[in-house]
């Protein structure tokens, strides 16, 4: 089993390679297909044929196509994404610096839908046929109906304006970013934004795969020797019927990542987001790709961990 | 659609509840012309930031322009780039999905490496790459969102039609020698059909959501053109003593989706009855 184990990872690192490849050639595509091409992007506006020639030279660009992005995807796996047409900063350190508040702000997020819509969907499936099933359902339809910047402005008129009792943006006070507690003060909306959209998925798949598993025969079987309600539905149902949930999780990674750039407009959060919103405002390609690139990386990443998380929790599912 | 299929959706009352709430959004965003009782960019200063009232009934906002009409104008925007999208989206996901699933092996593996790939880059991200180089428009809205939208909806046709090209009516079809464009347009694609209307009105949700995003962040529809997602970004300034003008776009964007979603799972218990409630 253990070397089963062993080939399933591999293949599925394999399969993430080539996932990250596919990443790689679609952005790649993309820039490629530019009106003007990538010389028109770094000059801007009119420019003479032999000013473009000088450039297409410069960046390579008078190469054959396959040698220009295996020329541009080793550097990017070197860690070299280019400089900022803007500042000229690498890129990477721009990155570098966004990274840490979309990390917080993402998993602040996901661990407040995991654990609100989990004893939610439990309910929602226990008392089903019952008001607390139609709420539950109601708050899973509201979840995936509520566009969520609309939803982090009208937070903001409720706990900033109305009741002044949370900031409306930024990471924290100015001069005070070391102070735990402005911190966390400044990181509640955002996060609250950003967790009531994406727990309505979790919600929804918890309750239905409660649902089947509490008509399974061990379900029976330990209400027959007499478990109580609770320690069935929560000890030996609710085990196996998360497992799907925890795919459900990995595969809203994205729409998780990508709510965070409306999150963080909304709420002035300096994250990659913002980092990118301002990047395509700037005409900055080469910050817009190297955050897409990036982002493809995480989420690829995150998703290849929830796979073999959910191999290795599960021992029905066969390595193949 | 069967009668009884139509039957079971005009008794699904929640399905009905979001056709009816979709119908009044379809229809004050056709007839805006017609019914608004202001032009969307017509300014009066001395009526700026009114509350909703008698004379404007959701008020109006900083140039003293009435949202109502506003509200209307801009539901034309985004509905007309949430069909555009949607269709767009569709013929590619169906073409693709169908392909896939009937073909198989190295088509279906191409197709959906491919389809995977693009549900590996955030939609957003992926749109914002986009804007940057081609610039903001209602058609390169269009586009783009129809680019980052065709993966699922390939996803599910190939689902359907992979089930679907076993089927003894697809064997009788080759049998008789329909080729393959015959059997994947007439007997798989039509016999899918029911799934892809059901996912067409998902999607239309997920699209418009997509479109107000963008035009909250300013990559839509450029003001004074209103679009919901615009309408709410110029609310946002003036939030403290203002609310209505954020508040309505963005309710409006909520009920047409919250529409979309009755719409299509009452669609979807309507096809197929043994799905109702199951997720």
């Amino acid at each position: 089993m253990e070397g089963g184990l062993r080939a399933y990872v591999l293949r599925r690192l394999g399969f993430a390679a080539l996932m990250l490849v596919g990443v790689s050639i679609i952005l790649f595509a993309i820039m490629r297909v530019a009106p003007g091409g990538p010389e028109a992007v770094l000059i801007g506006g009119e420019f003479s044929p032999e000013a473009a020639a000088r450039i297409r030279q410069r960046l390579g660009l008078d190469r054959p196509l396959v040698l220009q992005y295996t020329t541009w995807a080793t550097a990017a796996a070197r860690g070299d994404l280019g400089r900022s047409f803007k500042t000229g900063d690498p890129v990477a350190a721009l990155i570098a610096e966004r990274v840490g508040p979309t990390l917080q702000l993402t998993g602040g997020a996901l661990l407040f839908a995991v654990v609100v819509a989990i004893p939610l969907g439990v309910l929602a499936a226990v008392r089903r046929g019952t008001a607390w099933d139609t709420l539950g359902s109601a708050v899973s339809l509201f979840g995936v109906s509520f566009p969520s910047f609309w939803l982090g402005v009208m937070l903001i008129l409720l706990f900033s304006e109305a009741l002044p009792l949370l900031p409306p943006s930024g990471l924290a006070e100015y001069g005070r970013e070391h102070d735990l507690l402005s911190r966390v003060r400044h990181a509640i909306l955002p996060t609250l934004t950003l967790g009531l959209i994406q727990m309505a998925a979790v919600m929804r798949f918890t309750r239905s795969s409660l649902l089947e598993a509490l008509r399974q025969d061990y379900v029976r079987t330990a209400r027959a020797k007499g478990l109580a309600d609770g320690r069935v539905v929560w000890r030996h149902a609710l085990r196996n019927a998360l497992i799907p949930v925890v795919t459900v999780i990995g595969l809203s990674l994205p729409t998780l990542v990508g709510g965070a750039v409306l999150t963080e407009t909304v709420f002035a959060w300096p994250g990659l987001g913002r980092l990118a919103v301002g990047a395509v405002f700037e005409r900055d390609y080469p910050v817009i790709m190297g955050v897409n690139l990036i982002v493809a990386v995480g989420v690829i990443a995150a998703n290849l961990v929830t796979d073999i998380a959910y191999c290795l929790i599960d021992p029905r599912i066969s390595y193949r | 659609m069967s009668d009884s299929a139509l039957g079971r959706l005009v008794h699904h009352r929640r399905g009905m509840l979001g056709g009816v709430a979709v119908a009044l959004m379809l229809a004050s965003g056709v007839l805006a012309p017609v019914l608004a009782p202001h032009g969307y960019s017509t300014q009066s200063l001395r009526q700026r930031l009114q509350p909703p009232g008698r004379a404007h009934w959701l008020g109006t906002d900083g140039f003293g322009r009435d949202v109502l009409s506003r509200v209307m104008w801009g539901g034309r925007v985004s509905l007309q780039i949430g069909f555009a999208a949607t269709a767009l989206s569709l013929v590619v996901g169906t073409a693709l999905g169908g392909a896939a699933g009937y073909f198989g092996r190295a088509v279906d593996t191409a197709i959906m490496r491919a389809a995977d790939a693009f549900l590996s880059v955030p939609a957003l991200f992926l749109v914002l790459v986009v804007v940057a180089l081609f610039g903001a428009s209602l058609l390169n809205t269009t586009l783009v969102i129809a680019l980052v939208t065709w993966a699922p909806a390939a996803r599910v046709v190939r689902g359907e039609c992979l089930s679907l090209r076993a089927r003894e009516f697809v064997h009788a079809a080759r049998a008789l020698g329909a080729g393959h464009t015959r059997i994947l347009g007439r007997h798989l694609l039509l016999n899918a059909l029911p799934v892809i209307v059901v996912q067409a009105s998902l999607m239309l949700g997920q699209t418009i959501l997509i479109e107000s995003g963008l035009s909250y962040l300013g990559l839509g529809a450029q003001p004074p053109l209103p679009s919901w997602g615009n309408m709410v970004v110029e609310g946002r300034q003036f939030l403290a003593s203002a609310w209505w003008i954020a508040a309505f776009p963005g309710l409006a964007i909520f009920v047409t989706v919250l529409g979309f979603n009755l719409f299509g799972d009452g669609l979807r218990d309507a096809f197929d009855p043994a799905l109702r409630g199951a997720a």
